[in-house]
């Protein structure tokens, strides 16, 4: 359904906000897994070459995994902003790709048309899927020591 | 003398009572003592009889809920039933006037093989980037297909054939970026290329500057090139951007196919495109 559902002229990119999510909860191990499972299905959808959306989430589950050590990591803003820097890493390295191989990319055109209005809409989309996968890692997860 | 049981008297009295009421009410003698009898039980038996009736009905009542109950399954199942077949119906009356479009197209446009493909299903068949548009059908090489294929509707121009396997191809569609069609005004025959554009928008561009474009112009295939057939829908120019500085003008192309609800396509199989010009085939000889 992701494919069909537009806001702001864009897809929400679900898989993007899954595997940030559960890499904040889990780790950039795990979430990495996730990244690379999720993106390997999307690549056989795309247009694009085989491995770009793979590449990117690695990238991001990379990244968001540090936050998973952070003193933030219970803050109720992490995912909210994680989303945001993460839609413009996995959109700019999916841009970079495409340009290194040979696809037309209006670099201005592609920010102000898809990569604004999606940092936007996942990361207004972002507790839909955090919160669930919250509640997920606590019923699956490790034991967590609150203060 | 032998004595009676005490129950033998009982009946015995009973059996004479009896006989005695038997003749007094054949001689009429009862007729008053009845009058009394009647005058006051007749109350009680009438509310003996309410209570009898309002019991009856409460067991009939009971009886009517079960039965009105298995009814009520049996109508539920029903409706459902034909729920189901109604919305079949109204899948395949809708599929029918889709088939029945393209057929239209297709008699009109004798030249051309077509193979008809349902696109994929919906989750599955579209790119999952905001940066690519592509759909993925449900024809392959084993049906025939070949990459650089057109792909059409009775609306337009598609796309054409990007990949293709066995049983599957992926179609890349006019409003990639990667896209370019040759194309010309069908009023004014200004040639120009029209190429997709971040945010499913068509740009017709290199139009010479001395040919005249309007805002409502139909856009369609040139067959320059020899990537597409000539004479396909592309789209309808919705605006114009002419300066007398830039050597072409520009305009704007709602495409005439709804991109979003593509649910049928036509593969046109027996156009044979150009072969691509690589380095090696354009080297002369000298060189």
């Amino acid at each position: 359904m992701g494919p069909y559902l537009t806001i702001l002229g864009v897809k929400p990119e679900m898989m993007l906000l899954v595997v940030v999510a559960w890499s904040l909860l889990r780790g950039a191990r795990e979430g990495m897994v996730w990244a690379l499972i999720g993106g390997l299905c999307l690549d056989l959808l795309t247009g694009a070459p085989f491995g770009t959306i793979t590449l990117a989430l690695l990238v991001v589950s990379f990244l968001a995994g540090l936050g998973e050590s952070s003193v933030f990591r219970t803050h109720i803003l992490l995912p909210i902003v994680a989303a945001f820097i993460a839609t413009l890493v996995y959109d700019a390295i999916t841009l970079i790709i495409l340009d290194f191989t040979g696809h037309p990319v209006a670099w201005l055109r592609s920010a102000v048309y898809i990569v604004l209005p999606s940092m936007l809409v996942n990361t207004l989309l972002m507790p839909l899927f955090f919160w669930p996968l919250q509640w997920l890692h606590r019923k699956t997860g490790r034991e967590e020591m609150h203060w | 003398m032998k004595r009676l049981p005490s129950g033998s008297l009982s009946l015995l009295v009973l059996i004479a009572l009896a006989i005695v009421g038997i003749v007094l009410n054949e001689t009429g003698q009862l007729e008053a003592l009845k009058g009394v009898a009647l005058h006051l039980t007749t109350p009680l038996q009438s509310r003996l009889a309410t209570l009898t009736s309002s019991l009856s009905d409460l067991t009939q009542a009971a009886r009517d809920l079960s039965e009105l109950r298995q009814r009520n399954e049996e109508l539920e199942a029903d409706n459902a039933r034909l729920i189901i077949e109604n919305v079949r119906l109204q899948e395949d009356r809708k599929e029918n006037e889709r088939l029945r479009a393209l057929l239209n197209f297709v008699q009109t446009n004798p030249d051309y093989d077509y193979r008809g493909a349902e696109v994929r299903a919906r989750v599955i068949g579209r790119d999952p980037t905001n940066f690519q548009s592509y759909l993925i059908i449900d024809v392959g090489s084993e049906h025939g297909i070949a990459r650089r294929m057109p792909v059409v509707t009775e609306r337009g121009l598609v796309g054409r054939i990007s990949e293709v396997g066995p049983n599957w191809s992926k179609v890349l569609l006019i409003i990639d970026p990667s896209s370019s069609v040759s194309a010309l005004i069908q009023t004014t025959r200004a040639t120009g290329t029209v190429r997709g554009q971040v945010g499913n928008e068509l740009l017709m561009d290199l139009i010479p500057q001395k040919d005249a474009v309007h805002k409502g112009d139909i856009v369609l295939t040139s067959g320059m090139g020899g990537n597409f057939p000539k004479g396909l829908i592309i789209g309808q120019v919705t605006e114009v951007y002419q300066r007398d500085i830039e050597m072409f003008q520009q305009a704007l192309v709602r495409p005439t196919v709804d991109f979003e609800h593509l649910e049928i396509v036509l593969v046109i199989t027996n156009f044979q495109p150009l072969p691509l010009e690589t380095p090696e085939a354009v080297e002369t000889p000298e060189s």
